[in-house]
């Protein structure tokens, strides 16, 4: 394959999944610009490796060294720092009151999360997740990605995937319920 | 309705079956519990709710100039990698100007230059400083460390003369403590540049060496950019840069064994 064509082909296959990179990336680092040098690097990485990949699942592939350099990026910058880092015993589920899952507050819930300064609420606390449940979040509920892919992507058995999600979602109603709950605190 | 215990273990079943990535068996036995339990049917509820309000409102867009830039990189990269032979047409007329401008001449047009572009060349250099980092880090990625693996100085050095038109000299600094683990291409300032990679310790250095037009920097100047230390040179129209999480005093010590070295080499 000449040059020409070997631009064109990777344009072409890797440049429209530019949004998703970037996405993932903005949700990993948690910042606009290093977002955006992420995204640089990931795709300088993805044309060096081009001619040996080219008949593969290229938005997968694609992710999975957007994940990679998000990662690299993050602990260059800020060294091993909590947001990588990770305790099992502080967020597991057995953990969570199960009073936030009663059905009431459920559906107060609702009601809050369908105004839009609500959608302030969730995005931060999306924002403040431990990186290995947002990025499965971000992965499946934003992306779109089956359990299978996001294994491939983050290195973990479909298993995982599924109880990360489960334990990202009980996460991510507990922190609303406890931002909502501060916040008609305030208003009261 | 099911014990605290029963919810805590259905409830990742409950959220693979709303994403429809259970079996069918577990699909059709949480089916049937969702009909009886209208706990769990609520948790269901809940985040299918969640679910629509992440999908739809919750995704970054990139600045509209990112993907000019990436593809202008990918250009650079290409040409990099494919296109040595220009460099050696523009080295041609670099020596055919040299004997016909008069050296005085070419000086004063120099120092001239240098007063005119002395604020941009501060940013340049902030640019390079930069790229350096950027390449450094690239390199340490899986598998990219090195495009020519070895420790003998007599691999290296032949290897890189077949790929860049100036002389980068690995050196043997054993004895001191820096071991050479290979050679790699790379391109940085809109140079070829050859990096040649030792390690001590945990720690990798790369040595960027490539053409410059900087005047001979004989002490050197160092810097500190995102966590990496930085000292660089310059010698004979060529740029040396050491990058590297070493501790600053040692990688000083780097530095200077290596020009020492490669000085008694030449």
């Amino acid at each position: 394959m000449n040059k020409d064509n070997l631009i064109e082909q990777f344009e072409s296959k890797m440049l429209s999944h530019m949004d998703s990179a970037y996405n993932l990336a903005r949700w990993i680092t948690g910042h606009d610009q290093d977002a955006e040098d992420v995204v640089q690097e990931a795709y300088i990485r993805a044309f060096r490796g081009f001619k040996n990949y080219t008949d593969i699942n290229s938005l997968k592939w694609l992710l999975t060294i957007v994940r990679n350099t998000s990662y690299n990026w993050i602990k260059s910058k800020h060294g091993y720092k909590d947001s990588i880092e990770f305790d099992e015993s502080l967020h597991s589920s057995s953990n969570i009151p199960s009073s936030i899952l009663e059905r009431s507050q459920g559906l107060r819930q609702d009601r809050i999360l369908n105004s839009r300064n609500n959608k302030d609420i969730l995005h931060s606390a999306l924002e403040e997740m431990p990186i290995i449940f947002r990025e499965v979040i971000v992965l499946h509920e934003i992306e779109g990605l089956p359990y299978k892919e996001i294994s491939e992507i983050v290195d973990i058995p479909v298993g995982t995937v599924m109880s990360r999600l489960s334990r990202g979602r009980r996460h991510l109603q507990k922190s609303l319920s406890s931002r909502i709950s501060r916040r008609s605190q305030i208003e009261l | 309705m099911s014990s605290s215990v029963v919810r805590e273990i259905l409830y990742p079943y409950i959220s693979a079956y709303v994403d429809n990535e259970l079996s069918s068996t577990d699909r059709s036995a949480i089916e049937k519990h969702l009909k009886v339990c209208a706990y769990c049917a609520n948790e269901r509820f809940q985040i299918e709710q969640m679910k629509n309000r992440l999908r739809n409102e919750f995704t970054y867009s990139y600045h509209y100039g990112l993907k000019e830039t990436i593809k202008n990189k990918i250009e650079e990269i290409s040409e990099s990698d494919v296109e040595i032979t220009n460099v050696e047409k523009n080295r041609f007329s670099w020596h055919w100007a040299s004997y016909i401008v008069p050296p005085v001449v070419t000086a004063a047009v120099g120092a001239l230059l240098v007063l005119a572009l002395l604020p941009e060349y501060t940013s340049k250099e902030s640019i390079m400083e930069e790229e350096i980092v950027s390449a450094h880090v690239r390199s340490l990625m899986e598998n990219n460390l090195t495009h020519i693996e070895s420790d003998g100085t007599d691999l290296v050095q032949p290897w890189f003369n077949s790929k860049v038109d100036f002389v980068a000299q690995p050196t043997d600094l054993d004895e001191d403590g820096f071991y050479l683990k290979g050679g790699r291409l790379d391109y940085i300032n809109k140079h070829h540049a050859a990096s040649i990679i030792y390690e001590t310790g945990d720690h990798i250095i790369n040595l960027f060496i490539f053409p410059t037009n900087e005047a001979n920097m004989a002490s050197f100047k160092t810097f500190e950019n995102r966590g990496y230390n930085i000292v660089k040179w310059a010698n004979n129209g060529l740029e040396y840069c050491a990058i590297s999480d070493l501790n600053m005093k040692e990688l000083n010590r780097f530095a200077q064994t290596y020009k020492n070295k490669a000085l008694l080499l030449n």
